[in-house]
């Protein structure tokens, strides 16, 4: 018998669980949850879903698979497994955007079916490539005629709220929601908003109404009238309709082109230098044809299109750069690229959190690949973080058995600039310590100079 | 005294229970998104209404049966 584990952050709707057999990902549906599972099966809802890609597929499979943890299900479910499980406080503002898009128009197709959704949490949206996916089919229930909208609250505090952070405030989401990992409160997003964003109707009824009315002491005369009232289905519809319109109008809030999206268009590495770059992660990528690449320091995405361009087949890309995560990921939808960026700070990488440190887990499980590129990226950690070159170094070799990695030596003009403020402390920051540090962890297979400066790539094997 | 004391921690504590504000539970919508909603799908289908009234009156005087477009007339409400 195979060994059994239960997925650690799927244990809040007792209507089913998650579990892993060898790789495979198998989810129970409890007896309590076989009306719904069947009516919502009869509707066509989840065949139609399915096949437009929003949904994660299905199909029974032999409860006698899950062993002892299979007793009591009415039914076992196998569902594909997805290369890599991401975050909404990893994503950037289009992705989440992109995941907010995707929840409305499931409820606004499954409502046309007398479906209704359970909640409206953002951890049941994954990425395939760019391109959103809900992971959880058993999030469908019939719908009551009159009810309300049992997820609105957690669909603001889990999408809209950190969404109006970005394009109203101009505060990214992602700090904020690691933090307090079920999102922003309307409570708490109302101090933070400046008073004249009240004039947006959809501003003032979703944040800041809903903050007082959430305030109000006394509250449980108006709940009883409110629901005695009832949700007429147009209202639902209405509701879905207004927010999808509303959501896919916004954007993040200008604060000026960032400093790396310069990067990729004009900038300091010389077009030649890229060029070299670029032949040399293509050289790589075909050799070692990955099926996950980790990217890095991604920026907005070039290298990992190069490497995608010949023979990886989804690169997951990872940068601090707000700006550059929104043009990287926008970029991979527009060019089809099995690309996602997500967001990292290398310093202080996601944790494994929520219940019992479990629930949602760290960068470091998360983050092995077949193959990693860290590419204009050790300066940034060596040097602007303080952190030891070796430590770095392993750090990367750790994720996958190959990669590509960049050294920018002392001399070269960004390092320069990393510099100019500070004293120089960095006595290993050298090639040679580099390639020594690198050397005793793994096997450098090839390495080239590919700027004037001394920029150097180092391709490693530590298989 | 002792009992006055425990009498007192008592009261406090049942007060603290009694007056809190609802917990996250699976999945508690909010007092807040419940009477939200109600509100929201009021005035939604109100302003539905005005609008279809808005329109006849709008064909009564231009003397053509104009009928609204209905997914035109909903997204004009959400100004």
């Amino acid at each position: 018998m195979s060994q059994v584990a239960t997925e650690s952050g799927s244990f809040r709707d007792r209507r089913g669980r998650i579990f892993y057999v060898d790789d495979r990902v198998l989810r129970t549906v409890m007896p309590m949850a076989t009306d719904d599972f069947e009516f919502v099966r009869g509707s066509g809802l989840v065949d139609e879903l399915v096949s437009a890609g929003k949904l994660v597929g299905e199909t029974i499979v032999d409860a006698a698979l899950l062993g002892e943890q299979g007793t009591g299900a009415r039914l076992v479910l196998e569902h594909p497994r997805l290369p890599f499980i991401s975050y909404p406080y990893e994503w950037s503002f289009s992705a989440l955007k992109a995941a907010a898009l995707l929840h409305l128009d499931i409820q606004q197709a499954a409502l046309k079916k007398d479906v209704a959704m359970t909640d409206a949490t953002a951890y049941n949206v994954q990425f395939v490539g760019p391109n959103p996916v809900f992971i959880d089919s058993m999030s469908f229930r019939r719908y009551e005629e009159g009810e309300y909208w049992a997820g609105h609250r957690q669909f603001c505090e889990q999408f809209i709220n950190p969404l109006l952070l970005r394009s109203i405030a101009g505060i990214a989401h992602n700090a904020w929601y690691r933090g307090a990992l079920e999102g922003v409160s309307a409570e708490d997003l109302s101090k933070v908003l400046p008073w004249s964003s009240r004039l947006s109707w959809n501003v003032l009824t979703n944040v800041f109404m809903q903050a007082r009315l959430q305030r109000t002491p006394d509250s449980s005369h108006a709940i009883e009238k409110a629901k005695a009232r009832k949700l007429p289905r147009i209202g639902y519809e209405q509701i879905l309709h207004g927010l999808r319109k509303w959501i896919a109008g916004l954007e993040p809030k200008s604060d000026g082109k960032t400093v790396w999206q310069d990067y990729a268009t004009d900038n300091s590495y010389a077009d030649r230098e890229a060029v070299r770059k670029r032949s040399f992660v293509a050289d790589f990528a075909s050799n070692v044809q990955p099926d996950l690449i980790l990217d890095i320091g991604c920026n907005t995405g070039d290298y990992s299109a190069a490497a995608l361009d010949n023979g990886a087949k989804l690169a997951i890309g990872f940068d601090f750069d707000h700006g550059a995560l929104d043009y990287g990921f926008q970029r991979a939808q527009d060019e089809s690229l099995n690309f996602l960026p997500l967001h990292l700070d290398a310093a202080n990488p996601s944790p494994d959190q929520g219940w019992s440190q479990a629930e949602r887990k760290g960068f470091r499980e998360r983050a092995k690949g077949d193959a990693v590129m860290g590419l204009a990226l050790i300066h940034h950690l060596a040097i602007a973080k303080n952190l030891p070159l070796t430590e770095v170094i392993g750090w990367l070799v750790d994720m996958a058995p190959q990669g590509v990695i960049e050294f920018v030596p002392k001399n070269d003009p960004m390092v320069q600039r990393l510099l100019q403020m500070r004293e120089d402390l960095f006595d290993d920051y050298e090639q040679e310590s580099f390639e020594r540090y690198l050397g005793r962890r793994a096997r450098i297979v090839k390495s080239e100079t590919v700027s004037t400066s001394g920029r150097t790539l180092y391709w490693f094997d530590r298989r | 005294m002792a009992g006055t004391q425990g009498n007192r921690i008592a009261v406090v504590i049942l007060a603290c229970t009694v007056f809190a504000a609802p917990v996250h539970a699976y999945l508690d919508p909010g007092t807040g998104s419940i009477i939200l909603q109600s509100i929201l799908a009021g005035i939604a289908v109100a302003m539905g209404v005005l609008r279809l009234y808005w329109y006849r009156l709008k064909a009564f005087f231009s003397g053509q049966a104009e009928k609204p477009n209905v997914q035109e007339s909903q997204d004009e409400n959400e100004v």
